[in-house]
């Protein structure tokens, strides 16, 4: 058999593993949304204060802050892998807190990967929004805050595309669930480290499998926040 | 602080990293009828008009509101009791009842209440069958008129107006000009424009703004009989006068 004949062929014996329900599959992925989605609240909770800040206030070295956010987008996965491997291993200066080969691990690995791009993509977002908004909630009656927040809503598509970026990175990276999670079956195997380790054992079929549920996984996501865009912000 | 009774501007100055856009202005606004600012465009209008409706801190100068200084402890206040209408229909990207309901919900108000007022403020501007449609969808006119309810529903104690009727059609102009003349019947109301036709129907004073300079200040005689030659140039027509103003 040729590797296209075989290619295609563990394409319907992995549509068939996805579709019946496969305990092993669906474990894995609903893992990987929950890690990821964690990651992706814990970016956001810190990401779009620090945003808003960057770009509703004038202080000294913005632009610094800005461009080295920027620059931190394309911050290799295991390079940061390991530096958070040297900081949480049992030795390391937060090893006490023992969350090396944990999901709570991941989570924080991945929140970090993250983070330039919730704050560099809701920056742009919310640098276009026109900066009198501020000045209009004010005048009706606003605070400092509740104006910020007003341009934060009407800054809220961008927001949502950076949001959504952000899971689909976190949920796609390989390096730091590999090296922080240590890929333990059952605690922290997620959707990558599953297809990085069939694939070295020769299971294709499982492999397309769960690279066919990531993508799924990507696009339920991104259909899911359109959904909510079209419904909510219209 | 009790009712507000006057404003006074002493020697503000605002820059804009290399514009001056206010130089050393000193104004005195009371409590009656409406105050109009006039010049041509890029005269700092709009920029004085942000400072007097605290949304603007000036770079050097002092704002007194009853002769009690303005800071940072009453200046959020105070702007609550202020409303301004901007002169670029701006406005947030919702229905026009979201719009007009932002102010009254952001002062607590309870919901049938808030109902009852968005309800008589769009009846008062004709606006009753635009309530649901979102602002992206309106015209120019309907807009502006949007932003008047906006401000007007929030029972503002001085109603500051940049260039309210600008771009405007006859038909709006005209409701907005007697929204203004019967707000003003009650409370002050402050607003910049470059319509000297209108400053004849409706300005009780007027103050001639250009280049950031306070030029003269008085009644609507001041553009008559200017003593001044920027003024009578910007009458001729020279720098900035509208000639087909409504």
């Amino acid at each position: 058999m040729d590797m296209i004949t075989e290619i295609v062929s563990s394409f319907f014996e992995a549509l068939n593993l996805i579709f019946s329900g496969n305990s092993f599959v669906i474990d894995i992925a609903i893992r990987s949304i929950y890690i990821s989605g964690f990651a992706t609240i814990l970016a956001l909770s810190w990401g779009i204060p620090v945003a808003m800040l960057i770009s509703f206030r004038e202080f000294f070295g913005k632009n610094i802050i800005k461009w080295i956010f920027n620059i931190s987008l394309g911050f290799p996965t295991v390079t940061l892998g390991l530096m958070l491997f040297l900081l949480f291993s049992r030795s390391g200066p937060l090893g006490i807190f023992g969350v090396l080969y944990t999901p709570t691990g991941i989570i924080i690995g991945q929140a970090i990967l993250i983070t330039p791009i919730m704050v560099s993509f809701s920056v742009s977002a919310l640098e276009s929004v026109n900066p009198e908004i501020r000045n209009l909630a004010k005048t009706l009656g606003a605070s400092d805050f509740q104006a910020s927040i007003a341009a934060l809503i009407e800054g809220a598509k961008g927001v949502s595309l950076a949001i959504v970026g952000s899971f689909n990175r976190a949920v796609s990276e390989l390096g730091i669930a590999l090296m922080i999670g240590g890929n333990i079956r059952g605690f922290t195997r997620v959707l990558t480290t599953t297809i990085a380790l069939e694939t070295r054992r020769g299971e294709i079929t499982q492999s397309i499998a769960i690279a066919i549920v990531l993508l799924f996984t990507i696009a339920g996501v991104n259909i899911v926040m359109s959904l909510i865009k079209r419904l909510w912000l219209r | 602080m009790a009712a507000i009774k006057m404003i006074d501007l002493k020697d503000i100055t605002k820059e804009f990293s290399d514009t001056l856009a206010l130089n050393h202005i000193n104004l005195h606004l009371n409590n009656k009828g409406i105050s109009i600012i006039i010049g041509p465009s890029g005269a700092g209008k709009t920029t004085l008009l942000k400072i007097l409706a605290l949304l603007m801190e000036p770079t050097s100068g002092q704002i007194f509101v009853n002769n009690e200084i303005v800071d940072n402890k009453i200046r959020h206040s105070l702007r609550r009791r202020f409303t301004m209408v901007f002169q670029n229909t701006l406005f947030f990207n919702s229905s026009v009842h979201d719009n007009i309901s932002y102010g009254l919900k952001i002062r607590n108000f309870p919901s049938d209440e808030v109902e009852k007022k968005i309800g008589d403020i769009l009846e008062q501007l004709g606006l009753v069958e635009l309530e649901n449609r979102l602002m992206s969808e309106l015209s120019v006119g309907q807009m502006q008129r949007v932003s008047l309810a906006r401000a007007l529903v929030l029972e503002p104690e001085i109603l500051f107006l940049d260039e309210p009727t600008a771009n405007l059609d006859p038909e709006n102009n005209l409701i907005i000009e007697r929204e203004i003349l019967g707000f003003s019947k009650s409370k002050p109301v402050v607003m910049s424009t470059h319509n000297t036709m209108q400053i004849n129907r409706i300005s009780d004073s007027v103050a001639f703004l250009s280049d950031g300079l306070i030029i003269d200040q008085g009644e609507k005689e001041i553009l008559e009989d200017p003593h001044d030659d920027r003024i009578k140039r910007f009458v001729a027509g020279e720098t900035g006068y509208q000639k087909n103003n409504y």
